[in-house]
C-alpha cells in the first residue's frame, strides 16, 4: 500500500505567540481507505483539512498529497467538499456541471445527471431557487461524480434531516472511487460508523489516535461513537 | 485553464454589464432622434414636454455615471466573492494557478470596461454630433480628417500621443490591479475584510497620486518654460515617460501583492 496522504510535524498557527490550531502532526493515510477524521469543534479538522486542499499554507512541517504539496497537480486528484455552499447562486444546475467537467478531467458527466435526475433536479434549476438542503446535494453529487484518488469531505451529514444523511450516505457509498481513499470530517459519529474503515482522533491539533475500527472494537470493546465520548469527555 | 476560466468569467458577468450598456446605447438612441426633432425641445411651451425632457437627460446622465461606476466596482465586487468569500472554496481548488485566476478575471473586466468606454464615447458623441448645425456636420469629418493629418508634421506630437495612449492602457491595468491588491490585503484582516479593503483601496490611491505629484515635482514641470517650443515638449516627454514609468511599477507591485496573497496567504473564512 503507497501513502496518499502524508503529514510531516505539520502546523498551523494563525496568531504568532497563540496555540497553533495544529500541531506538530504526524499521520499517514494509505490508498483505499475511509477514514473519519474525528474531533470536538475547534479540534483542527478544517484547518487541517484546508491545509491538504491548498487553501491554507502550513507554517511549519508539510503535508503530501501522492508525494506531492497542495498544488495545481494534486488538485487534478483531490475532490473537495467543503462545509460551506460554495457554488454561485445566480447558475443553473447545468452550468454548475458544465463547469465541473470543463476544470476536471476525471468528472463524470452522466453520472452527475444520472444522480440529479434521482431527486428530480432540472438541469435548468437555477441555484438560488432551490433549497438549502438540495444546494448541499446538488453540491455532493459534483464532488462525487469525480473519480479522484482523494475525496475529502468536510461535515457532509451536519445541519441535514436523517433522511437527507441517508441520502448523503448512499450517494458517497455508490459513486466513491473504490482503489481512492475516503476522508470524513464530522463529529455525528453514529451516522457514519458503519461505512469506516480508519479512524483519526484529533484534539487541540495534535493527533490522538489512528487505528482502524476493528481494533477499537477489538482492543476497547466499544464502538469508534463510544469510544469517541469518552476520550473526548468533557 | 485559463480560456475556461475565461469563457465561465464571461458567462458570469455579461449580464448585468451587458445591460447597462445596453441602457445607455437605448437612451442614446431616443437623444439623439429627439435631438433632430422640433416638438421635443427644452423650449417647448408643452409643459409635459418640457417634464419629460428634463427626465429623459436626468436618466440618461444617471445611466452614464452608473455605467461607468459598474464598469469598476462590479468587477472588484466580483474578484472579492468569487476569490474570497465562500465561492473562493471552489475556486482556489480548481487545478489552476493564482496568475490564471487573476488575469482571467482582468481580461473580462478590462474587455468591459473597453466596451463601457466606448459606448460612453460614441454615445456623447452623438449627442454632440445631433445638436451641430446642418452645415457643421457637413465639413465635420474632412475638418476632423485634416486636423488629424496635421499631427504626423508637428515634431514630437505623436510621441506624446503614443506615450498618452501607452498610459490610458497602463493606467487600465493599474486600475484594475489596485482594486485587487487592495481586496487581497483587505482578506489579511480578521474582521472587516471589506471595509479594510476599502481603506486599502484609499491609501493606495493617495499614495499614488502623492507619488505621481513627486514625480512632476522631479521632472521640473513647475518651471517649464512655455516660451520655448522645443523645452516644453521635452519637459512633458519626460514627465509622461515618469508617470509611464510609475504607472507599469505600481502595475507590477499590485499584481504581485494579489498573487502573492493568494498563494502564500490564503485565509478563507
Amino acid at each position: 500500500m503507497s501513502a496518499l496522504v502524508q503529514c510531516m510535524n505539520l502546523t498551523k498557527c494563525y496568531v504568532k505567540g497563540k496555540a497553533p490550531a495544529v500541531s506538530d502532526l504526524n499521520l499517514t493515510i494509505e490508498r483505499g481507505h475511509i477514514v473519519g477524521l474525528l474531533g470536538p469543534n475547534g479540534s483542527g479538522k478544517t484547518t487541517l483539512i484546508k491545509m491538504m486542499n491548498g487553501l491554507l499554507k502550513p507554517t511549519d512541517g508539510v503535508v503530501l498529497i501522492g508525494g506531492s504539496e497542495p498544488g495545481v497537480e494534486t488538485k487534478k486528484h483531490v475532490s473537495y467538499l467543503p462545509e460551506r455552499t460554495y457554488l454561485e447562486a445566480q447558475r443553473t444546475v447545468e452550468d454548475l456541471v458544465d463547469f465541473f467537467a470543463d476544470f476536471y478531467e476525471d468528472f463524470k458527466t452522466d453520472r452527475a445527471y444520472e444522480m440529479l435526475q434521482s431527486l428530480n433536479i432540472q438541469p435548468g434549476d437555477r441555484l438560488k431557487t432551490l433549497s438549502k438542503g438540495t444546494k448541499e446535494k446538488i453540491q455532493l453529487i459534483l464532488v462525487m461524480s469525480r473519480d479522484a484518488d482523494l475525496y475529502i469531505l468536510d461535515e457532509p451529514i451536519a445541519g441535514v434531516d436523517p433522511a437527507a444523511r441517508d441520502y448523503i450516505m448512499k450517494t458517497i457509498l455508490n459513486n466513491y472511487n473504490p482503489e481512492a481513499s475516503l476522508i470524513i470530517s464530522t463529529h455525528l459519529i453514529s451516522d457514519i460508523e458503519s461505512i469506516l474503515d480508519d479512524v483519526i482522533f484529533i484534539k487541540n491539533g495534535q493527533l490522538v489516535l489512528q487505528a482502524s475500527v476493528d481494533e477499537i472494537r477489538e482492543k476497547q470493546g466499544k464502538t469508534v461513537d463510544a469510544y469517541f465520548r469518552e476520550v473526548f469527555a468533557c | 485553464m485559463l480560456k475556461k476560466l475565461f469563457v465561465h468569467e464571461w458567462k458570469d458577468c455579461w449580464r448585468l454589464v451587458g445591460l447597462m450598456n445596453l441602457i445607455v446605447i437605448g437612451l442614446t438612441l431616443i437623444g439623439t432622434v429627439v435631438m433632430q426633432s422640433d416638438t421635443w425641445s427644452f423650449a417647448s411651451e408643452n409643459a409635459i414636454i418640457r417634464l419629460t425632457m428634463t427626465l429623459y437627460v436626468m436618466a440618461y446622465i444617471a445611466s452614464i455615471a452608473a455605467l461607468s461606476l459598474v464598469t469598476v466596482f462590479f468587477f472588484y465586487n466580483r474578484f472579492y466573492k468569487n476569490l474570497y468569500t465562500d465561492q473562493g472554496y471552489l475556486m482556489h481548488t480548481l487545478p489552476v494557478t493564482q496568475h490564471e485566476l487573476i488575469w482571467s478575471k482582468t481580461f473580462v473586466a478590462l474587455i468591459w470596461q473597453l466596451i463601457g468606454g466606448l459606448v460612453m464615447v460614441i454615445s456623447i458623441f452623438s449627442f454632440f454630433f445631433s445638436m451641430l448645425d446642418p452645415a457643421d456636420k457637413k465639413n465635420f469629418w474632412s475638418d476632423m480628417f485634416e486636423g488629424l493629418s496635421e499631427i504626423p508634421r508637428t515634431p514630437g506630437v505623436a510621441v506624446v500621443i503614443i506615450l498618452f495612449v501607452l498610459i490610458a492602457i497602463v493606467s487600465m491595468f493599474m486600475n484594475v490591479f489596485m482594486g485587487y491588491a487592495a481586496i487581497s490585503i483587505g482578506q489579511l484582516f480578521k474582521k472587516q475584510r471589506l471595509l479594510g479593503a476599502i481603506g486599502i483601496y484609499i491609501g493606495l490611491y493617495m499614495l499614488l497620486q502623492m507619488v505621481s505629484s513627486y514625480s512632476m515635482v522631479f521632472v521640473n514641470f513647475i518651471s517649464i518654460d512655455t516660451y520655448s517650443y522645443e523645452k516644453m515638449m521635452q519637459t512633458i516627454l519626460t514627465l509622461l515617460l515618469v508617470v509611464l514609468l510609475v504607472e507599469a511599477a505600481a502595475t507590477t507591485a499590485f499584481y504581485f501583492i494579489s498573487a502573492h496573497i493568494m498563494k502564500n496567504q490564503l485565509n478563507l473564512e
